[in-house]
């Protein structure tokens, strides 16, 4: 995954603008409320207040804008600092001007602020000191929101991922042609296949539980190998070794038998001898680890990307249930290929990691 | 006369029941199966088929393989693919397939393609055969075309 970075709103658009000055208003109500209460002064403070701030918050919406793409190839700690560096020259040189205007007797002969002389350098720093901290509750505001985003997206894109480890249509057409063949030469066998189909398509459809016992994914897994045992025959042969793994240990839905489903269709089904695929399965220290081998086929596997889909898609279910504690591989070890899940055994639903 | 065909595809109940909706026509007569495109090149010599219904998907050389490399031949058996999944259509009309039916295959859409097939290749075969003077296109003669 690739490392988080700063995204700030686009400050160029109107929607983004009027937040600013929202922002900039309540800042000036809150420093004219804490400085003059709800006596006559009030409003000449909100006044003389807004004035310089609007000018603070559009220019720095402005620079914002231009220096949006840069902070989005930062770090967040870098891309912070930038924006805070940014609004403190700003402010600084915005604090400056002002001063100025203030100071000068030809200008402001009356010192309409009650401008001390003499602060010219406090006046600066506390304007600077004041706008760096509105400012870090706004990054930190955008972190957060970012965060939060984010972590919505992950999720929703498990569920489509987890929808499109189901069942491929080819499974499900030569299914149907196996069913139909069955149907004149052996009924008997091909009410068990319908059986067979149905049960798989159950576990398949099946929206509301994304966990389930590690037994009932094996046996989905099962399911799925006898139908495909009536299609390739001889050709296929599974070697199943789980005995040792804990079957009410809980797993995503969809994590053993996609992985079949790739061993024999990436692997066996292209080889004209046929081959046999391992499932393997073994539990130590409270952490399950699942193999998934096949033999390659001796031109290179077509369509090697199914596997990486199907893998990827895996992976991201596993992490968003076991977060760092899921661990996927996979390669070439010898003449196999093999795919190997490492996760922890639980009986009961982890909190979702984040 | 019947045209001859060979059934070719990995799976065995496919094969099994294409062979049993072929015998329920009278255009066809399945003379042969293979398992693979290995096994289908070897019968060919020795049967002489007419037409070859050709799985899309199998492993060793596909099926559309096999139809590209049928057409190099003289006077090659014509060719109805069959296929699970409609992903190769496009591979398969290139190769020049008389047909291409979607797998469970429905008796009439079988029966349909197969007497395309029939009235496309080896035309001499059908019921009324044009006599062989009629081909009178000037591009048949070998010498020199100008299209």
């Amino acid at each position: 995954m690739s490392p988080v970075r700063l995204q700030l709103p686009d400050f160029c658009t109107p929607r983004a603008l009027l937040a600013v000055l929202v922002i900039v208003s309540l800042t000036a109500m809150l420093l004219a409320l804490s400085s003059a209460g709800f006596d006559g002064l009030f409003l000449t403070e909100l006044a003389h207040g807004l004035m310089f701030l609007v000018w603070v918050g559009l220019a720095g919406a402005a620079l914002l804008c231009r220096l949006r793409g840069h902070i989005a190839t930062q770090s967040v700690a870098r891309g912070s600092a930038v924006v805070l560096s940014v609004l403190a020259v700003l402010i600084a040189v915005l604090s400056e001007a002002a001063y100025w205007v203030l100071a000068s007797p030809k200008l402001n002969p009356e010192n309409l602020w009650g401008l001390p002389p003499g602060h010219h350098l406090l006046f600066v720093l506390r304007n600077v000191l004041m706008g760096l901290i509105v400012t870090s509750l706004a990054l930190r505001y955008f972190y957060v929101a970012q965060q939060w985003r984010l972590n919505v997206e992950s999720q929703a894109r498990a569920r489509v991922n987890a929808l499109q480890a189901r069942i491929r249509p080819h499974f499900l057409y030569n299914s149907m042609n196996t069913i139909a063949s069955l149907t004149r030469s052996d009924p008997s066998r091909a009410e068990e296949a319908v059986q067979d189909l149905a049960d798989l398509f159950r576990a398949n459809l099946n929206e509301k539980r994304s966990l389930i016992t590690l037994k009932e994914e094996l046996e989905a897994a099962r399911i799925y190998q006898r139908i495909e045992q009536l299609r390739m025959g001889e050709r296929l042969k599974v070697r199943w070794e789980v005995k040792e793994l804990p079957m009410l240990a809980l797993v995503p839905a969809l994590t053993v038998q996609p992985l079949l489903e790739n061993a024999i269709g990436h692997g066996v089904e292209n080889m004209e001898g046929g081959g046999t695929v391992t499932v393997e399965g073994t539990e130590a220290d409270g952490v399950i680890v699942l193999r998934v081998r096949n033999p390659l086929p001796l031109d290179g596997a077509p369509g090697r990307g199914g596997h990486g889909i199907a893998l990827d898609n895996i992976r991201e279910r596993l992490q968003l249930i076991f977060g760092a504690g899921a661990q996927t591989r996979s390669g070439r070890e010898g003449d196999e290929f093999v795919v190997e899940l490492r996760f922890p055994a639980l009986l009961t639903p982890p909190e979702m990691a984040s | 006369m019947k045209l001859r065909a060979i059934v070719v595809d990995d799976e065995e109940l496919a094969r099994v029941r294409l062979s049993a909706l072929l015998k329920e026509l009278d255009q066809v007569e399945v003379v042969g199966e293979a398992k693979n495109a290995g096994e289908a090149l070897a019968l060919l010599p020795k049967l002489d088929p007419d037409l070859l219904y050709l799985d899309v998907r199998m492993p060793g050389m596909s099926g559309v393989e096999l139809a590209r490399h049928l057409g190099t031949l003289d006077d090659p058996p014509a060719v109805i693919f069959t296929t699970a999944y409609d992903e190769h259509a496009m591979a398969a009309f290139e190769a020049e397939a008389v047909g291409y039916l979607l797998k469970p295959v429905r008796r009439e859409k079988l029966a349909a393609a197969t007497e395309r097939a029939r009235q496309l290749t080896r035309p001499q075969l059908g019921p009324s055969p044009p006599p062989t003077p009629a081909r009178t296109w000037p591009c048949a003669s070998a010498t020199g075309c100008a299209c």
